[in-house]
């Protein structure tokens, strides 16, 4: 709640004004009764006809000015919903821009994706219904009431019993169908859960012939989703004819009091068997509004929660610009995720020197992935150092850290838009020559030629038109256009078959003389033949030399050759 | 105004909310059609249906006769007359009123939700029963929403949409009715004001109409920026694109925010406008019958009273069947889309004269199979091979070979395009589909889980299974070493469906699953890169034993697991290209030998 005073706060002159606006549109329609009254009681039962014309104009005035102040709050309601609406997503897509990765895996990518989609548009909708209708429907019962109680004081006990039995009503509709209509809902995400698992299995169900147990599962989880929801329902049949039943009969008790009503009172009469139509009208309108409310208090917190997470890496005061060559040196690192138990990395120290190519290899879970994010600073080490050409990279201006190291990760993410403009993802300011050699050197050069455009190919969103290889490739090239001090290869080319895999690793080779190159490798045959292979198991250093050396000294090392080679070891 | 009261939105009592002035309608393609598609759907609910549809129509009563009513009682007041019983029976008529629409919100909600479960249980049949070629194009979110969302759509919009229609048209053709009795002259007057709201509601529509479409089209476009932006982050970051990203951000958070700004202003025009015109109605009404009532054309002061009240809910019911045409419509384009799905073919119901495979000896021969995904598109071009009973074959060959494809033909996934597949001297077609799958033990490169126990994960497809052949399955396949270290042992759930276990672990609960199936001939397709060595050679283990003594093929993707194959096949470009032993092939220095020397490192 606090958080949506405060965006409200920003525009409070436009919201007032639409409060104002909004105030004289509920007047408006609780003044046409009160004149329909008058034309009954002084012109018709008088017989006087320049009454009804002067009463008519009135209305008529009246109902004019209503229609203006309804377009007019309209305006600004909707101005100032989707302003803010706009603000809230601005903000939250600003920070998270701003945040280390820790925090996003802490509060998970997809759920930030619905945060700046869904909660956003719940805000907006709730802000837009306050414009509309909460504000109304109190001054509207108010009105309404003193109305009433000015022109016909004995109808008011019956009003405001009614009021409040519409109330109790509408409370225990809340109270009672709140639950219900959240057990509707988990019994959704099951019958959700039980496709989802079905469609991403489809092939093991089929295979093993058991299209009939999915099915009975299917069937029952569909059977409990639609007996909740008839349960739900059915507390909803029971009470919203009630409450209309409540007004009506308030209706009836209206006449019935007014039974021995004098006759030249009748316009009057009328107008409250209106009032509490519109009573009723704005009762309905709180309890319409307090749903969206409940909805809204959720997402608020939800995009609070985004907006109150500070970036877990420091910003130096002033950082350092060091002339970057790829020295880098690892000086007793460790480092665990958030949230878990073990170090993922632990103690690593080792050193690399500029223009050296380096291999790293380990089993899954061993830390290399970690130990690479570490070089651009996509994490920061728990403790330890890690320094490039001397300087320790936290205190290295990030922009020219990260334009000196290039990361091709182990998926190639790629963005919509053109070939080439993802390739300048690389800088900003290469030319097309530039592009086209680093597709060549990454081997995409020649798939991009066959496809009909060309480097002006436009891809959906993730590369979706490409198939795994070809966005690794891409992935490589647009490293490789950054031009970078160090280069870092994250099982890359995992995708590739061996053939355009040895391609294009001498490619880089040939291309990469003076870069340092960092490649994290599944097979043994691709890290062999870097300068020095980094052996890694459970987050420490096993070994860090030379394919021969290794394969003297490192046991581990010796075992993933074995595994993978085979040959005379093997026994 | 008495009777005002029965026209409360209907939609905010259902709880559901319909597309609303100038959502977006999307328009059927054959409206007719569809909705005998429909019809034929609601067997079984027919005269709940019936008894729907009545109540609906009975809903207008009260909204008919209590102002006529109000007014009788106005007259009498002024008369000074007793009222007790017309008082009566406005109450009586109230309760009848609260009765049948209580009754009819019932009805419609638990006959809707019978039609929803029919419809979904007739939709996941029909889902089960298509090609695997199916499941390939189509995305599963899009899937899942059709199962869920559009069913329940489309019976709630329509349920409600026809009870509402109903009520709606009993309502003006009521009042109508009604008005005209009390005073034609009058009628007219109410009559024009109609007009003038049809011709608004028109022509604001045609304006928000354009406006909603492009406001979703902006929407869709942000929320593909975010997801894409977000979802790869590390990639933003490590290319410091940070500014560019929030820039194209912030154009299109602009461009939406202006475009739903308008469309939004222009859709709240229509209240404001509409109550104008109600009101100017009601001032005419008013003031004509005031002057009618003095000259003594009317005599009847409860007349006046009556009117006022049927003008004010003459008029609302007209736009509101607008409305609920136009979501009936959306509905009735979602009954296409769920029907489009059952119109999608099914895989081949067996022959009359299906052979029912009985303890096959596992000969397979190929002979010429052609296949392609698309017709123009050939993946496999004419493969032969004659493997007998017993035989190990490797299949290998560069990514987009075709070496999957021909694990999908032989478990008949796919059918095959030309040629034909022999099993045991039949064609794979010839054999009961389901003796056939039963044949075949498969170990699949996605180790798809249940979120069950880890027994029913080892058993799946074989529930009768008892506890000792899972162990031995589990055993066989070297998983028992880490199920007996979770938690509840073989009893755990797999809550997450499997996420809570490594890939490997993943991989040895895939190969028992096929081990406990004790299938006479063996597919396996070997996992990519994501398992790490060690474990690796553990499934390495494990498939060999799974495979002894039986027909057996194997897609390896490094060489070093399969050089003791009986036979290894090299399939390029979906042809066979190199076939023998691993000896054979590596004298031969060809394809195969330049690949093996190449992934061992030997060469270059």
């Amino acid at each position: 709640m606090k958080l949506i005073l405060q965006y409200i706060r920003r525009h409070i002159g436009v919201f007032l004004l639409s409060t104002l606006f909004l105030t004289m549109e509920a007047m408006a329609d609780l003044l046409q009764p009160t004149f329909m009254s008058y034309i009954v009681d002084e012109g018709v039962i008088n017989s006087d006809v320049s009454q009804i014309l002067r009463y008519g104009a009135i209305m008529l005035g009246i109902a004019l000015v209503g229609a203006f102040s309804a377009v007019m709050r309209n305006r600004f309601a909707s101005k100032t919903s989707q302003a803010i609406g706009k603000e809230l997503r601005q903000d939250m897509y600003h920070n998270v821009q701003m945040l280390s990765l820790e925090n996003i895996d802490r509060l998970h990518p997809a759920s930030i994706i619905t945060r700046i989609t869904n909660d956003v548009s719940q805000i907006q909708g709730f802000i837009n219904s306050i414009m509309r209708m909460m504000v109304k429907a109190p001054i509207t019962s108010v009105g309404a009431i003193a109305l009433i109680l000015i022109q016909t004081p004995k109808q008011a006990p019956i009003l405001i019993v009614i009021i409040l039995v519409v109330t109790i009503l509408t409370i225990a509709n809340m109270k009672i169908g709140y639950p219900r209509f959240g057990t509707v809902q988990k019994r959704l995400d099951k019958l959700n859960g039980v496709t989802r698992e079905f469609l991403s299995a489809v092939r093991v169900v089929k295979a093993f012939n058991a299209e009939d147990e999915e099915m009975e599962k299917f069937n029952k989880a569909s059977q409990e989703l639609a007996s909740a929801n008839t349960d739900a329902l059915l507390i909803l049949a029971l009470f919203s004819p009630l409450i209309n039943l409540a007004v009506n009969f308030g209706i009836v008790m209206l006449l019935w009091i007014s039974k021995n009503q004098n006759s030249s009172d009748i316009g009057k009469l009328m107008a409250s068997v209106n009032y509490m139509t519109q009573v009723l009208f704005a009762v309905a309108m709180i309890s319409n509004v307090i749903n969206v409310a409940v909805r809204a208090m959720a997402s608020s917190g939800r995009i609070q929660e985004v907006l109150d997470e500070k970036p877990a890496q420091k910003i130096v005061q002033h950082p350092l610009t060091p002339k970057i060559e790829g020295n880098i040196c690892f000086d007793g690192v460790s480092f665990a995720y958030a949230g878990a138990e073990r170090e993922a990395l632990c103690n690593v120290s080792f050193t690399v020197k500029a223009g050296e190519t380096i291999g790293i290899i380990g089993p899954t879970g061993s830390g290399k992935t970690t130990l690479i994010n570490l070089v651009p600073r996509l994490y920061d080490a728990s403790s330890g150092r890690i320094l490039i050409d001397g300087c320790d990279v936290t205190q290295i201006d990030e922009a020219l850290l990260r334009s000196s190291v290039a990361v091709v990760s182990q998926k190639a993410l790629l963005f919509s838009g053109k070939i080439s403009d993802n390739l300048r993802w690389g800088r900003e300011d290469a030319s097309d020559a530039e592009l086209q050699a680093a597709a060549r050197t990454a081997s995409a050069d020649a798939f991009i030629r066959e496809t009909e455009k060309g480097y002006d190919t436009w891809l959906g969103q993730g590369g979706v038109n490409l198939s795994g290889g070809q966005k690794q490739r891409l992935s490589i090239a647009r490293a490789l256009v950054r031009n970078p001090r160090v280069l870092i290869l994250d099982d890359c080319t995992s995708a590739l078959d061996a053939q355009t895999e040895s391609s294009v690793l001498s490619a880089l080779r040939e291309n990469s003389k003076d870069m340092t190159v960092l490649l994290i490798s599944q097979r043994i045959s691709t890290v062999m033949r870097t300068d020095r292979i980094l052996c890694l198991d459970n987050g420490l250093v096993q070994g860090f030399d030379t394919h021969e050396n290794l394969m003297k000294s490192c046991r581990i090392y010796q075992q993933i050759y074995d595994s993978q080679i085979g040959g005379r070891h093997n026994g | 105004m008495a009777s005002k009261i029965t026209s409360v939105p209907p939609a905010s009592i259902s709880g559901i909310s319909r597309p609303g002035r100038g959502g977006v309608v999307v328009k059927p393609k054959d409206m007719k059609g569809t909705l005998r598609r429909l019809w034929q759907l609601t067997k079984g609910q027919r005269r709940g249906l019936g008894w729907v549809l009545l109540l609906s129509a009975l809903a207008s009563a009260a909204s008919i006769f209590s102002p006529y009513l109000t007014g009788r009682i106005v007259t009498m007041i002024v008369g000074g007359d007793a009222i007790t019983f017309v008082l009566l029976v406005l109450a009586g008529l109230y309760v009848g009123d609260w009765l049948i629409r209580f009754l009819q919100q019932y009805l419609t909600a638990s006959i809707g939700q019978r039609i929803i479960l029919y419809i979904r249980k007739v939709l996941f049949d029909h889902i089960k029963k298509l090609p695997l070629a199916f499941f390939d194009r189509r995305q599963h979110g899009e899937l899942m929403s059709r199962l869920t969302n559009d069913v329940d759509n489309i019976s709630i919009t329509i349920s409600n949409s026809l009870t509402l229609l109903l009520r709606y048209i009993f309502t003006i053709v009521g009042i109508f009715a009604m008005m005209l009795c009390l005073s034609p002259f009058l009628t007219l007057v109410s009559l024009a004001a109609v007009a003038l709201i049809l011709l608004l509601t028109r022509t604001v529509t045609k304006r928000t109409k354009k406006l909603f479409s492009e406001q979703q089209k902006d929407l869709g476009a942000l929320n593909g920026q975010v997801e894409e932006s977000i979802s790869g982050l590390s990639i933003v970051k490590a290319f410091c694109r940070e500014k560019q990203m929030e820039e194209a951000f912030e154009e299109k958070n602009d461009k939406l925010c202006s475009i739903s700004t308008k469309a939004l202003i222009w859709s709240g025009y229509l209240m404001p406008l509409m109550n104008v015109i109600n009101n100017l109605c009601y001032v005419a009404i008013a003031v004509f019958s005031g002057m009618l009532f003095i000259n003594g054309s009317i005599s009847d002061i409860g007349l006046v009273t009556s009117f006022l009240l049927y003008v004010r809910q003459f008029t609302r019911p007209f736009v509101e069947i607008a409305n609920i045409y136009n979501s009936f419509q959306t509905a009735v384009a979602g009954a296409e889309r769920v029907f489009e799905i059952l119109d999608e073919q099914t895989e081949p119901e067996d022959r009359p004269d299906a052979l029912e495979l009985k303890n096959p000896h596992g000969d397979i021969v190929l002979n010429h199979v052609r296949f392609g995904y698309n017709p123009d598109k050939a993946v496999l071009k004419d493969i032969s091979m004659s493997i007998p009973a017993g035989m190990k074959v490797a299949i290998v060959g560069p990514t987009g070979s075709g070496k999957t494809t021909i694990i999908n033909l032989l478990a008949r996934f796919y059918d095959v395009s030309d040629g034909e597949i022999l099993l045991d001297g039949h064609d794979l077609r010839d054999y009961k589909m389901k003796s056939l799958r039963e044949a075949f033990g498969v170990v699949l490169q996605d180790t798809a889980m249940f979120a069950e126990s880890v027994r029913d994960n080892i058993c799946y497809g074989h529930a009768q299974a008892s506890m000792e052949q899972i162990r031995e399955a589990a055993r066989i396949a070297g998983a028992d070493g880490f199920i007996e270290r979770l938690p509840n042992g073989y009893d755990t759930i797999l809550e997450q469906g499997g996420d809570e276990l490594s890939q490997g672990e993943r991989q040895l609960l895939t190969i028992a699953r096929a081990v406990l199936a004790n299938a006479p001939i063996m597919i396996l397709d070997e996992a990519t890169s994501s398992v790490d060595t060690v474990t690796e050679q553990k499934i390495r283990k494990a498939m060999l034993k799974m495979c002894e003594g039986r027909t057996s093929f194997i897609i390896a993707h490094r060489l070093s697991t399969i050089r003791d194959s009986d036979r290894i096949i090299l399939i390029e470009d979906g042809a066979i290209a190199e076939q023998g032993t691993h000896d054979e092939l590596m004298k031969l220095h060809g394809k195969y030998a330049m690949m093996y020397q190449t992934q061992s490192g030997k060469a270059l």
